[in-house]
């Protein structure tokens, strides 16, 4: 392999890795509030709500039900708006983002209601208030299950990443397809399927691990 | 200290209504240990969950401490809470909290320094003899341990009322012996009135002074628990009893006991021991006004409070048994002729 490919390689999984942890991170900042609203809002919970939690829950429903590759072409103009273009790691961003919030809010919402219902009640009796029942009870409870809904949300992204590279996000993705799809070239396409399964395989560990850490039950 | 005034709460499912509690009314005065007996589903498990209004009653009032908790709104109601302390039957415990964070807790709620957190929950974790399990997660605890947790936690923000809820209903009886001491000693130290629900009279027994029995949502009869265990009137009260007292026939008497009375067989009686000394000397009356030897078969005897207190299975050999059953009948109450033994 020639080192411009090598260098090629390298610029794709740093590529896939900042996709994947920016949007991880900017749909968390949009799925976690969600997913606690969710949850906060459904039946005999803290803030019952059943109007509130259907209309989110519709909403949710909807984005879960696009396609990703839809999704990105569907964005288009919001995206452009956002970041000035369509094309790039920048562009893919704002789909990858809006399009992880709704599963994180469900990965959420389900982590929450692992928790045993007696714990809300009881820090109820001790007087704490709503905010405080979510930070000092909720959040921490569900850390274990949150870390690990972490791992998945960031391996669909990888997944979704490399969809991006189909219509010109960069990543490992473009990398794959312009070498494969236009001009098969088995050793670039492998390699980039190995980067993948090794990126895969790192995030799954190390999102093992540290729930276990946190996990004291 | 703990009034509830005509509480009534309904839960109302897709099909019924469920009349949870009708027209509950009860006092706990300051210092006291109450306690409220009933089967499940009988309506306990709402009744303490409406005093501190976790349970949002239909109708009443719900006083604590001069308090009308009822009338209050949400934030006030939140902050009232916290001077009413409640632990659990399953414990409650946080499990991403060590022992001495999970005492911490409602301390944090109102916003303590961390010196005087520190200095709070480690007198309490030496109140309940968990001092050196201060670092540990609740899942390494035992039970037991776990409800000293709970206790701890509970009297961390010097509430005024402890309500308890099937607090040791899930624990092994050496376990529960050991909760309850704690729980008196507590009611003693710091004048603590406590309100307990429970559906074992061995709990009301050994630490309540005063005692409610539920039925079906309504309160059907209440008083000092001595008075109760002695003078039961309600059917269920009297099935709490009886259920506290599990005095059977010896199995070798099970195979040979008959219903035949003659001259040779010995009747086997049951009666009920209740408060006063006389009624101790029970032995020793049978055999100085009838010459009636009376053998001990089987008992269970126990101090309720101040009085003496449960039943006595005697086999009765001599002449006058017919006078004798009379007296005992007369004096005894719920004396019961078994069969007869040979």
């Amino acid at each position: 392999m020639s080192d411009s490919i090598i260098n090629l390689l390298f610029q794709g999984t740093i590529e896939t890795i900042v996709m994947t942890l920016v949007s991880g991170f900017f749909g968390f900042i949009l799925g976690l509030p969600t997913g606690i609203f969710l949850f906060l809002t459904r039946k005999g919970q803290l803030l019952e709500n059943k109007i509130s939690h259907q209309i989110v829950s519709i909403i949710v429903n909807i984005f879960r039900s696009i396609p990703f590759i839809i999704l990105i072409v569907w964005m288009i103009p919001f995206t452009r708006t956002i970041v000035g273009t369509s094309i790039g790691v920048a562009a893919a961003l704002v789909p990858l983002s809006v399009g992880s919030a709704p599963f994180i809010a469900r990965l959420v919402e389900n982590s929450l209601l692992e928790i045993p219902s007696g714990l809300i009640e009881a820090a109820r009796a001790m007087g704490a208030k709503p905010l405080q029942i979510i930070r000092k009870v909720l959040l921490p409870e569900a850390l274990p299950s949150l870390i690990n809904n972490v791992s998945i949300t960031l391996i669909t992204l990888v997944g979704y990443s490399a969809m991006g590279g189909a219509v010109g996000a960069g990543g490992l993705g473009q990398v794959g397809y312009q070498y494969g799809y236009i001009g098969y070239d088995f050793a670039v396409m492998n390699s980039v399927l190995i980067l993948l399964i090794v990126l895969v395989f790192i995030i799954q560990i190390s999102g093992d691990l540290l729930s276990k850490k946190f996990n004291h039950r | 200290m703990i009034e509830l005034l005509n509480v009534s709460k309904r839960f109302t499912t897709k099909n019924k209504t469920i009349q949870a509690l009708s027209n509950v009314s009860l006092n706990v005065e300051k210092g006291e240990i109450f306690g409220v007996i009933g089967t499940s589903g009988a309506g306990k498990s709402t009744l303490i969950r409406c005093v501190n209004l976790l349970e949002k009653p239909n109708d009443g009032k719900v006083i604590v401490d001069g308090i009308e908790l009822t009338k209050l709104s949400e934030a006030q109601l939140t902050l009232e809470r916290r001077k009413i302390a409640m632990i659990f039957q399953h414990f409650n415990l946080l499990s991403s909290r060590t022992v001495f964070d999970n005492v911490a807790f409602p301390l944090e709620l109102e916003g303590k320094s961390k010196s005087e957190i520190k200095g709070k929950v480690n007198s309490l974790l030496e109140l309940v003899g968990l001092s050196e399990k201060a670092k540990d997660y609740s899942a390494n605890l035992s039970g037991g341990q776990k409800q000293r947790v709970a206790i701890a936690r509970a009297l961390a923000n010097d509430p005024k009322v402890l309500l308890c809820d099937e607090a040791t209903s899930a624990l092994d009886p050496a376990t529960t012996k050991s909760i309850l001491q704690l729980l008196k000693s507590i009611n003693q130290k710091l004048n603590l009135t406590i309100l307990l629900i429970t559906h074992e009279m061995d709990v009301i027994k050994s630490i309540c002074d005063k005692v409610a029995v539920i039925d079906n949502g309504e309160l059907v009869e209440e008083g000092k628990v001595e008075q109760i265990f002695i003078h039961p009137e309600k059917e269920i009260t009297k099935g709490f009893i009886q259920a506290s007292l599990n005095v059977e026939l010896p199995l070798i008497y099970q195979n040979s006991i008959s219903n035949i009375d003659s001259e040779d067989n010995n009747p086997l009686v049951k009666i009920l021991v209740s408060g006063n000394d006389e009624q101790s000397f029970v032995i020793l009356n049978l055999f100085e006004k009838f010459q009636v030897k009376a053998k001990i078969i089987s008992a269970q005897l126990e101090y309720v409070g101040h009085l003496n207190f449960g039943v006595l299975i005697l086999e009765l050999q001599g002449k006058n048994i017919n006078e004798a059953l009379a007296y005992l009948e007369n004096e005894y109450a719920n004396t019961e002729i078994l069969g007869y033994v040979g």
